[in-house]
């Protein structure tokens, strides 16, 4: 079992890494290979078994008949023999011989193809009667045959001997027959006196081999004839069997009762079917050999192993076709989808093959087109970004603010007024480090509010104190973040749209507090405040204010916190005409990770 | 490239289903078609009966072989020479095998002259090596007969003939050897078939013999048979020979004691011996061709009936 493990898990890294097609012409062909050859197996076999006992049924069938024929060729020596006694020996003085040799004669006449003789002996071996030859051997002792003797012995039945040469009367013709005799006691009526005798019925062996020979035919293998003894009466190889050149289990055979055996001999199966013919007790055997049985349908196996060889060869091929024709579609899109991950967006992806290899396609192409406009979105927001921040980069270094507000630092010096340029420079210096920050977008809102101030400062100066400001900031906002540069520009906006026409009066006012999770910076002022429209085309950039300012504008500061924030941020204007404009911030709550604010003394 | 290889395979696919349909189609034409020929040629007298038992041993071996029966050529022993035209006709007829019954010596210096290269098998005359002999122990044979004559009290006589067929010269020397070694000599008797009259010459070699007194031993069927038609009612023989008259005789009491062999034997070994160098079989197991020595008495017996009158299926 340990042994198995690496083998599994090599055979199931080595599927991993092939490719589909190989994957589906393999597998496929190993199911069909499989189960084609389980399925031949079986039905070889279960044809083998059906052919195997359609023989053996054959055999018994002809077993059968050959029984039936001996029967009847038994029978018809019981006939013979019973007619020459009933109907002509006990009806006939014997004192008058010739009678009983007429009878004989025309018995044996009537009978002579398969007789060949009939003959009637006294007790004492002497011959009555026969026909056709009566010309007995001088040599020949009659009493000591064992017809005779059998026939002495036993009275009550007639008994049929094996084949053996008859050896009873001279033939001028030199011929030796090979017979089988039926002999009888029979009662011999001479005058009035009843004696003993023996009838001798020798019927021609020919009889039997002929029913044998001719109902041999097309079986397999060969039936043979024994006594119950096991001696053969007749054998296709007899004389091999004489000759010591064949050997059968006749003995063996004898004992077999009726019906079908399974025998090995001289290191071969063998199918045996016994049947006993009634009377005599021979028995017939016949003989089926298994290897004759496996040749009888050798030729059939051999084709059965062509076609299934010519079925596995057609299998691999539409295997291999098949399977290209699933997997090429897949391959090719696979390709596509390789150029694609190399970064090539413009390919034309593959669509095509099987319906589910189709939408695939389709699917990757829509998902290509969606990347792509995703990322060109992507892309106009990163320049829309870029291009605010450079904006807003800009402004930082408007040259208009600058100059204007170092022109004032230039006249304050040439008034004297060094405090006050001094701090002017301060809050320059402030305004751009806190613009800088360093390189940074997100800031803490202290350091917007510091931004805020002082620009707020510089400009309350240059306007002359026109304007008032006040700070109403929650503390605990501090410490959150913004992006930076978003409350200057809406001052900027106040200052430019407001107090400009104030004299003293304006009044800006910059609130922040938070509010569930979110942050809000309001800028409001005292000034004319706008129409609803003029507020409605202020985020869209179509107020077009004219007006010098940082250049930023309150569409800049909108576009830049929803792009970072999101769509749910950005800024709110409320103006009421006559009484005052509130532009709100609406950021989320993000804390600053920057060490907590200390306020700043500017 | 794929398209290409996929074109490939079919056809090698194809070209083995062709392959193997024709060899389907061939073998079985050739089952068809391919029948064995051999040829028997039988050098004797015109015996039929005695050919009627090896016929039947040569047939026997056909059927197992599955080759088709054998043509036998029966050709008079008549001292002419008629073997190549013989040999030539067989080969005509396609003769793959030729089986020689009863050859002589002059039969096999023609094999050697013609240079065939046909398989040829002997049937109970050995000559050299170079052609396979099948038959039973000739030595053996007139040993036996010797044995059995030499407890007889009679003075033995041996018919000297035939020694032109090696088998008869076998049995002759063995015959006479084995009597003398049992100190009792064998007188024999020349005789030429082809020349002489077998009744003169027995009558001149028995003139100064009592013919009661002497024991005759043939050691051929031929040669058995014009005994038994040459000799007077007394005189008695034993001999070696197998054919229906030869056996009524035995019967008869004419022949005392009777040597045969199993030409049953001697037909089937023989073929089946050609078939093997021919190919067609397996190598055989040593087959012996049986022999035995019967009387008037013995001949009934069930082991000697089977082989002195085997069953012609």
């Amino acid at each position: 079992m340990k042994r198995q493990k690496p083998l599994f898990s090599r055979l199931y890294k080595y599927s991993r890494n092939r490719s589909i097609q190989k994957m589906i012409a393999v597998s496929f062909t190993l199911v069909s290979v499989t189960s084609m050859v389980v399925m031949g197996v079986l039905l070889y076999y279960q044809f083998a078994a059906k052919l195997r006992q359609s023989v053996i049924q054959e055999n018994r069938q002809l077993v059968n008949q050959i029984a039936l024929n001996i029967n009847n060729y038994n029978a018809r020596m019981r006939d013979i023999s019973n007619s020459m006694y009933y109907n002509v020996i006990k009806k006939i003085n014997l004192s008058q011989p010739q009678s009983l040799s007429r009878e004989m004669s025309l018995i044996y006449e009537s009978n002579s193809g398969s007789l060949v003789s009939i003959s009637c002996f006294n007790e004492e071996g002497g011959l009555v009667s026969a026909a056709p030859n009566t010309n007995l051997k001088k040599n020949v002792d009659v009493t000591k045959q064992e017809w005779f003797i059998r026939a002495i012995d036993v009275i009550e039945n007639p008994h049929f001997s094996t084949h053996h040469i008859q050896n009873l009367f001279w033939d001028s013709s030199q011929r030796h027959y090979w017979v089988i005799s039926l002999s009888r006691m029979v009662e011999l009526t001479f005058g009035g006196t009843t004696k003993l005798g023996v009838l001798l019925v020798d019927m021609n062996y020919s009889g039997i081999e002929m029913i044998f020979s001719q109902m041999g035919g097309d079986a397999a293998g060969y039936v043979y004839l024994i006594d119950k003894y096991g001696k053969i009466i007749y054998h296709p190889k007899q004389n091999l069997i004489y000759s010591g050149l064949f050997e059968e289990n006749n003995i063996t055979a004898a004992d077999y009762k009726d019906g079908i055996h399974e025998e090995i001999f001289s290191g071969e199966g063998r199918q045996i079917i016994v049947k006993t013919v009634s009377y005599t007790g021979w028995k017939i055997v016949s003989v089926i050999p298994n290897n004759e049985i496996a040749m009888s349908f050798l030729q059939l196996r051999t084709i059965m192993y062509i076609i299934i060889s010519m079925t596995i060869f057609l299998v691999i091929l539409v295997n291999v076709f098949v399977s290209a024709r699933v997997a090429n579609p897949i391959k090719m899109l696979d390709q596509s989808v390789k150029e694609l991950e190399s970064g090539n967006l413009d390919l034309h992806i593959y669509i095509g093959g099987p319906y589910e290899v189709e939408h695939l396609g389709k699917t990757i192409t829509s998902t290509v087109k969606q990347m792509r406009a995703l990322m060109d979105s992507i892309v106009i927001e990163q320049e829309n970004k870029r291009k605010s921040e450079f904006d807003a980069l800009q402004a930082q270094i408007n040259p208009h603010f600058l100059y204007n507000t170092l022109d004032s630092i230039i006249w304050m010096i040439e008034s004297k007024q060094y405090r006050e340029a001094i701090s002017m420079v301060k809050s320059l210096a402030s305004l751009f480090r806190i613009t800088l920050s360093k390189g940074k977008n997100i800031i803490p809102i202290h350091s917007e509010i510091q931004h805020a101030q002082h620009y707020l400062y510089i400009q309350n100066i240059r306007y002359d104190n026109r304007f008032t400001v006040e700070y109403r900031i929650d503390p605990e906002i501090n410490d959150y973040t913004t992006i930076k540069l978003i409350i200057q520009p809406l001052l900027e906006n106040a200052i430019y749209h407001a107090m400009e026409i104030m004299d003293g009066d304006g009044l800006i006012i910059i609130n922040g507090y938070r509010r569930g999770g979110d942050i809000y910076l309001e800028v409001s002022d005292n000034g004319l405040g706008m129409t609803e429209e003029k507020v409605a085309g202020l985020l869209s950039g179509q107020s077009g204010s004219g007006k010098k300012g940082s250049g930023i504008g309150l569409k800049n500061v909108h576009q830049r916190i929803q792009l970072y924030y999101g769509p749910k941020y950005g800024l709110e204007i409320k103006s009421e005409l006559d009484v005052g404009t509130t532009v709100q911030i609406h950021l989320p709550a993000q804390r600053s990770t920057e060490p907590p604010f200390k306020e700043d003394v500017t | 490239m794929k398209k290409r290889k996929n074109v490939v395979l079919i056809v090698i696919m194809a070209a083995v289903i062709l392959v193997l349909v024709s060899w389907l189609w061939y073998s079985d034409w050739a089952e068809n078609n391919d029948q064995t020929v051999i040829s028997v040629i039988a050098y004797d007298n015109g015996n039929n009966d005695r050919w009627r038992t090896m016929d039947q041993g040569i047939r026997q071996a056909c059927i197992e072989l599955g080759i088709e029966k054998p043509v036998i050529t029966h050709v008079r022993r008549t001292g002419t020479t008629q073997t190549s035209n013989i040999l030539q006709r067989e080969i005509n007829n396609g003769a793959q095998g030729i089986l020689i019954v009863s050859g002589t010596q002059e039969i096999v210096d023609c094999l050697s002259d013609t240079s065939l290269n046909l398989p040829i098998v002997l049937v109970e005359n050995a000559f050299d090596e170079s052609y396979p002999c099948v038959g039973a122990d000739n030595a053996g044979m007139g040993k036996a007969l010797a044995d059995y004559m030499a407890d007889l009290p009679y003075n033995i006589t041996v018919l000297e003939t035939g020694l032109e067929q090696r088998s008869v010269a076998e049995r002759y020397q063995a015959f006479c050897s084995r009597m003398e070694e049992l100190n009792k000599p064998a007188r024999a008797i020349p005789y030429d078939a082809f020349s002489e009259d077998l009744k003169t010459v027995l009558a001149a070699a028995f003139v100064s013999h009592n013919p009661r007194s002497e024991m005759l031993a043939v050691l051929d069927n031929d040669s058995l048979e014009a005994a038994i038609d040459a000799v007077s009612a007394d005189t008695t023989f034993c001999g070696i020979g197998s054919s229906d008259k030869v056996v009524h005789a035995l019967d008869l009491g004419i022949i005392h004691g009777l040597v045969y062999q199993n030409e049953f034997a001697s037909g089937y070994i023989g073929t089946m011996t050609l078939a093997r160098r021919m190919g067609l079989a397996k190598p055989l197991e040593p087959m012996v061709v049986q022999y035995r020595l019967v009387t008037r008495e013995s001949m009934y017996l069930e082991e000697n009936e089977r082989l002195l009158f085997p069953i012609i299926q």
